[in-house]
């Protein structure tokens, strides 16, 4: 019995241009918030994770043409998506995630019933579901504590200097990406929950 | 025939040699004594150089139509490359129109190209692959990696004919 291995990849939709967002900012345009915060929007209620699917065969098929989608298209999978946290969770089989790593960092736009300009950054590769999720849930909560730094300090200080320090403070716990990268080295006793293919 | 010019890492010998009839004929008689034979100097190389890798490789492509023959324009290198590009788009995206193409000659539907090394099985799968909309299609006559006539390796299309 062949075991097929996939790769997981936790994924993050950023919106970096203001206008275009469905919400308003909670700050005033004075504020002090850092842009990871600014770029962190919930993404619009079309957006789904069948568009998402979409988006990325359009995307291998324009970069790698047939050979490209055929090599991911069979395990090519959408397994957790929150449009809230505009944060995804993408299947890919082990051989070829390169492949769908490429093509989401090159979309620069939303497809058609949501088309909107958006980056796309894959934050963590890893070879089981659940360090994948064990991965969100962590990022979340970095980036909870730093919306709530900037928002007290924001509060607080006149002078720029209390700012800094407490974002930099913050921006201290994001250096373990910089430490242990973004893909997961493959573990012994990885049980991949879904071996379906 | 006599040898005049010494070629290092060469031998060579003259001998008096009989007329045969066959290709693969034993000889039988007396041994010929070879009186005139030069013995070369020992030769003493310095230094071997041996490289397996070309860079390049070399494919010859015939265009198919379903006209014929005698009614079809002779190929231009532009319908090529636009062809050829076609192919690559469809096979494999914009990786695959990244592929260095050049056009070396084209004769009457035929089309002589190079592409680099590592490329030279994506292009032959995306080619051999690909239809137009008017039925035309390519077929691979030969490839090479060191020579340009690019039939060092042909596609052993004699094995169908009569």
């Amino acid at each position: 019995m062949v075991r097929i291995k996939h790769r997981y990849l936790l994924v993050n939709i950023l919106y970096p241009d203001a206008k275009y967002s469905p919400l308003r900012p909670a700050a005033t345009a004075g504020d002090d918030i850092p842009y990871t915060v600014q770029f962190r929007r919930p993404s619009p209620d079309q957006m789904n994770g069948g568009l998402l699917m979409r988006l990325i065969r359009d995307g291998v098929v324009e970069l790698f043409g047939d050979y490209g989608s055929g090599k991911i298209a069979g395990s090519l999978q959408v397994k957790y998506f929150s449009s809230a946290t505009s944060t995804a969770i993408i299947r890919v089989s082990r051989e070829h995630y390169r492949l769908v790593w490429s093509a989401l960092t090159l979309t620069t736009r939303l497809p058609r019933p949501v088309d909107q300009p958006c980056v796309i950054q894959v934050v963590r590769v890893s070879g089981t579901i659940r360090k994948a999720e064990e991965e969100a849930i962590r990022r979340a909560r970095l980036s909870i504590r730093r919306a709530e730094a900037a928002a007290k300090s924001s509060s607080v200080s006149i002078a720029g200097t209390i700012p800094t320090a407490s974002t930099a403070a913050a921006a201290g716990d994001d250096d373990f990406d910089m430490i242990n990268g973004i893909e997961d080295p493959d573990e012994l006793g990885d049980l991949d929950d879904d071996d379906d293919g | 025939m006599a040898t005049d010019i010494e070629v290092p890492g060469v031998t060579e010998t003259t001998a008096v040699t009989e007329p045969a009839t066959q290709p693969s004929s034993i000889t039988t008689g007396p041994r010929k004594k070879k009186k005139n034979r030069k013995r070369a100097p020992k030769t003493h190389i310095l230094g071997q150089l041996t490289v397996r890798n070309s860079p390049w490789s070399y494919i010859l492509l015939q265009h198919l139509t379903s006209n014929s023959p005698a009614t079809t324009p002779a190929l231009d290198a532009v319908t090529a490359h636009l062809q050829i590009t076609a192919a690559l788009t469809q096979f494999l995206g914009l990786h695959g129109a990244a592929i260095p193409i050049d056009i070396l000659k084209t004769e009457g539907a035929e089309v002589w190209i190079r592409v680099p090394a590592e490329d030279h099985s994506a292009l032959l799968a995306a080619v051999g692959g690909w239809v137009s909309g008017k039925g035309e299609g390519w077929r691979v006559k030969g490839s090479s990696s060191w020579d340009a006539g690019a039939m060092a390796r042909d596609s052993g299309q004699d094995l169908f004919d009569d």
